[in-house]
């Protein structure tokens, strides 16, 4: 591979980072709303 | 640290007293891992897996906490591990062996972390260090496998954001979602230090290698200027002060 392309990291991987990582916040959104406990660590 | 103390309460403590010290943005909420729970041999997703749990710590057991508050829009970002009261048993010496580990990995990283370096191969170099000391790596089952993260670009447009439950906040992943875009768009440096990782370590990032070994797992997470002359901690320390 030449150096200019292994300057940038694969698209797809990267997208499916961020995917994972909105779906990850989503998911734990709902977990910590669900779980009363997690109120006690609002300041 | 007590032993008894739930993950929850500690975390709740920490909010507390960070919220004293007017704190009011997160990159993330407060962390604690106890037991078995440091290496992440958990079923499902991380984010939801991760968040702070009723379990109860046990004496000798090890521990971790992690929490990266925002203050001015500026992150701060570190991890302490330890173990709670004196232990002789396998708890306490397998947290041993994994401080002594971390350290050294600590110094060994001024060496390697330099803009000379191609991160992918650095990533490399201390997975490789952590399995030849016959340790498990665990920080690639993070989110993004990552060793570490920048700290550059903040404050920015996302770092007044309100909290929003319990764990990664949204100035993390609005940060990190632009940079990558950025990255792509513009050939901005990556975010990331990871195995996959492009280019060269250049910059302020959190670096937070994580080890297991047995039942345990045991971190630190630092803050690591690396420029063209010098790479240096802002904590020399394993889990020491900060010294600007």
């Amino acid at each position: 591979m030449s150096e200019a392309r292994r300057r940038k990291s694969p698209l797809a991987d990267d997208v499916r980072i961020v995917i994972a990582g909105v779906w990850g916040f989503l998911l734990q959104c709902i977990k910590s709303w669900q779980t009363p406990e997690h109120g006690q660590n609002d300041a | 640290m007590r032993a008894g103390d739930t993950e929850l309460e500690v975390c709740a403590r920490i909010t507390r007293e960070l919220a004293r010290a007017k704190v009011q943005h997160w990159l993330h909420t407060p962390y604690a891992w106890w037991g078995e729970r440091t290496r992440f041999d958990w079923q499902g997703r991380w984010e939801t897996a991760a968040l702070p749990s009723a379990r109860r710590l046990a004496a000798g057991e090890p521990f971790i906490l992690d929490v990266a508050p925002l203050v001015a829009g500026f992150p701060a970002d570190f991890a302490y591990s330890g173990l709670a009261g004196a232990g002789a048993g396998e708890g306490a010496a397998t947290h041993d062996t994994l401080l002594r580990e971390l350290a050294q990995l600590k110094q060994a990283l001024l060496e390697w972390a330099t803009p000379l370096t191609r991160t992918g191969l650095l990533c490399a170099q201390v997975e490789e260090s952590i399995h030849a000391a016959g340790h498990d790596v665990v920080h690639t089952r993070y989110p993004a496998n990552v060793l570490g993260h920048t700290l550059e670009g903040f404050p920015n447009f996302s770092t007044s954001a309100p909290r929003i439950g319990t764990g990664f906040q949204l100035p993390l992943l609005l940060t990190y979602a632009t940079g990558i875009a950025l990255h792509h768009l513009t050939g901005a440096p990556y975010p990331f230090l990871s195995a996959r990782a492009p280019g060269r370590p250049l910059g302020l990032y959190a670096v937070e290698p994580h080890l297991g070994k047995a039942r345990f797992g045991a971190k630190f997470e630092s803050v690591l200027l690396i420029d063209g002359t010098e790479t240096r901690w802002l904590d020399p320390g394993l889990f020491g002060e900060v010294l600007g």
